[in-house]
């Protein structure tokens, strides 16, 4: 499912009708229609679906405004642990990242 | 502190220390029961044959097999009858017809006389299948969802089905690889 | 019309109607078509089974159709064996003709739990009383069957010691009386607790070693139409001389623990997803490790009181 390489300009999309989420405790179980694939996330992995969801957008965009919901800072999330988890949710699908030039 | 701020803190606190895990590799995000080919993780599904040496498999068009390390060269499409008695001679298992499934079977088969002229028939009524030496088969891979087999029409997916009709014929022979079929056999019940 | 039980059959009728391949078994949520030449497996019938309904002739179309035959032709003059045929393409081994009860369990086995659609299927054994029921999870030789055993004992109904079998629209779980398949040591637990009469004769020497089974209660039977909500759900692990120990699982936990232990999961998609986590919502759920059945039942039973059964 990983698309190749990205940038970052790539704006990431989720589809909202394409998964259901159901959550227990602080744990997200995500069962994603298109693949059959039930798949759990956590607080961070859960919002930056949420926010791709209800606003595409590029790399920093989402960061900044999933550590705004989440009321957390850089340092306790850094960018290139942010960055892996966008990539892991585009390898399971729940992410996808649409070409858009800024230039 | 009240006690709702108290929790407050310590859900923080844990949502911190998730967040460091991540950052030292744990997943973000896992998938569920995606065992072998997505059915359910079941350990006996996941058992491994390493196979002790190379092996070849020959298939004639009734799905017949034999199963050895003999040396069989084709020419022209077609392998000298000689060599085919040769191999099935020094065969260390042979399967009755019907034993590989159609997939592996010649798809067309004549045989002639001595077409060449040096003095021996020809047939090309068989196929052969090579695995190399420590080729590792994990043949839960091949059961599907629906706990049926699932082969391809490479050689260890005829590794796999032949084991299957060998567990069928023969469970306590030495055929590499007998008790991680058995146990897949036998997984439910 | 009333309903027939294997008991009030002649024994020659039943045998001639598995050989016809028209003999009908009608338990609980599967009805099963059986054919067999084998009078091992009418004298298991008429032991085991004897409180089942069934008919001679087919009556309708049935959920399972298995024959217990020999494995080919050949086979039957050689070496006498059986093997279960579904009547789809599955792997079974051979056994001695002997066991050909032990080959119709595993045919009826693998028949549910390798197609059946209409339900959600945990590998786990299932009971309930009348406030709710009680799911219990776990690998071979985690004491599924001793526990399910040792429930009955106290009142539940049996549903399966092998099948938790979930509705897809509710969370309710739907009876299988099938027998209690006991293995090695949790034979004599068993002969002990329930009486030798209620467990059948073992069979020996099987790939499984001694196995042996216990009989559902004509109450169980009964009752086998009649499903029940979700209460509690247990994943229990025995292992010799350790001291009882329990821990209450996060839903979480436990939807990950029983997505593992769905046969159909993958199958049966946003469905099972659905009621899966349906189910969860409105459970307990305990990992439960147990050296004693006894001290193990202690706190099954507290659990059991939290949960409301």
């Amino acid at each position: 499912m990983a698309v190749g390489p990205y940038t970052s300009q790539t704006i990431w999309i989720a589809e909202a009708d394409d998964f259901v989420i159901r959550q227990f405790e602080d744990v997200y179980f995500v069962f994603c229609k298109s693949a059959g694939t039930t798949h759990l996330l956590n607080f961070l992995t859960a919002s930056i679906v949420k926010n791709a969801v209800d606003k595409p957008g590029n790399m920093k965009d989402l960061y900044d405004r999933v550590l705004n919901d989440l009321e957390l800072d850089a340092e306790d999330c850094p960018s290139e642990l942010f960055e892996s988890s966008v990539v892991q949710l585009d390898e399971v699908g729940l992410l996808k990242p649409k070409e858009y030039s800024n230039a | 502190m009240s006690s709702t701020e108290d929790s407050k803190t310590k859900f923080r606190d844990q949502r911190r220390q998730l967040l460091r895990l991540g950052a030292a590799g744990m997943p973000m995000v896992l998938t569920l029961g995606a065992g072998a080919s997505g059915g359910p993780l079941i350990s006996q599904l996941q058992c491994v044959i390493t196979l002790p040496g190379s092996i070849r498999i020959l298939v004639d068009d009734d799905g017949a097999a034999w199963v050895g390390n003999g040396n069989l060269k084709k020419k022209k499409g077609k392998y000298k009858s000689k060599d085919i008695n040769n191999f099935k001679d020094n065969a260390d298992f042979s399967f009755p017809s019907s034993s590989a499934p159609s997939q592996f079977r010649p798809g067309s088969c004549s045989g002639d006389g001595d077409g060449d002229g040096d003095g021996d028939s020809s047939s090309s009524c068989y196929e052969l299948y090579s695995l190399d030496a420590y080729q590792l088969i994990t043949p839960g891979d091949y059961v599907d969802v629906n706990g049926s087999w699932n082969l391809g029409s490479d050689a260890a997916s005829l590794y796999v089905a032949l084991s299957a009709r060998q567990a069928d014929l023969s469970p306590n022979s030495s055929w590499p690889g007998i008790s991680c079929i058995v146990s897949i056999l036998n997984y439910l019940g | 019309m009333p309903e027939t039980l294997i008991s009030d059959l002649n024994r020659a009728d039943v045998f001639s109607s598995l050989k016809e391949g028209q003999f009908e078994l009608i338990l609980g949520a599967f009805s099963a078509r059986l054919a067999s030449q084998s009078p091992e497996l009418v004298d298991f019938l008429f032991d085991v089974y004897r409180d089942v309904p069934a008919n001679l002739e087919l009556q309708e179309v049935t959920d399972i159709a298995l024959n217990v035959r020999p494995p080919n032709v050949f086979r039957k003059y050689l070496r006498p064996q059986v093997i279960p045929d579904p009547g789809f393409k599955v792997p079974a081994v051979p056994l001695p003709k002997k066991m050909a009860p032990l080959s119709l369990e595993m045919g009826m086995n693998l028949s549910v739990a390798l197609k059946c659609c209409r339900f959600l299927t945990f590998h786990a054994g299932a009971v309930a009383n009348e406030n709710g029921g009680v799911l219990i999870s776990g690998a071979s030789g985690s004491g599924k069957s001793t526990l399910t055993t040792a429930l009955m004992q106290e009142g539940y109904r049996l549903f399966s010691d092998e099948f938790g079998l979930l509705s897809l629209d509710k969370a309710e779980i739907n009876p299988y009386p099938r027998p209690v398949s006991l293995k090695g040591n949790s034979i004599s637990v068993v002969r002990d607790m329930v009486g030798a009469e209620w467990v059948s004769k073992s069979i020996m020497n099987t790939p499984k070693g001694e196995i042996a089974y216990r009989r559902a209660r004509r109450s169980d039977i009964e009752q086998a139409n009649v499903p029940a909500p979700v209460k509690l759900i247990l994943f229990p692990s025995f292992a010799e001389n350790i001291s009882p120990r329990a821990k209450k699982l996060t839903k979480a936990e436990t939807i990950m623990r029983l997505i593992e232990s769905a046969t159909n999961y993958k199958l049966l998609g946003e469905a099972a997803y659905k009621a899966l986590t349906d189910m969860v919502v409105g459970a307990e759920a305990y990992d439960i490790t147990y050296g004693d059945t006894e001290e193990c039942m202690q706190m099954v039973r507290d659990f059991a009181g939290e949960a409301g059964l």
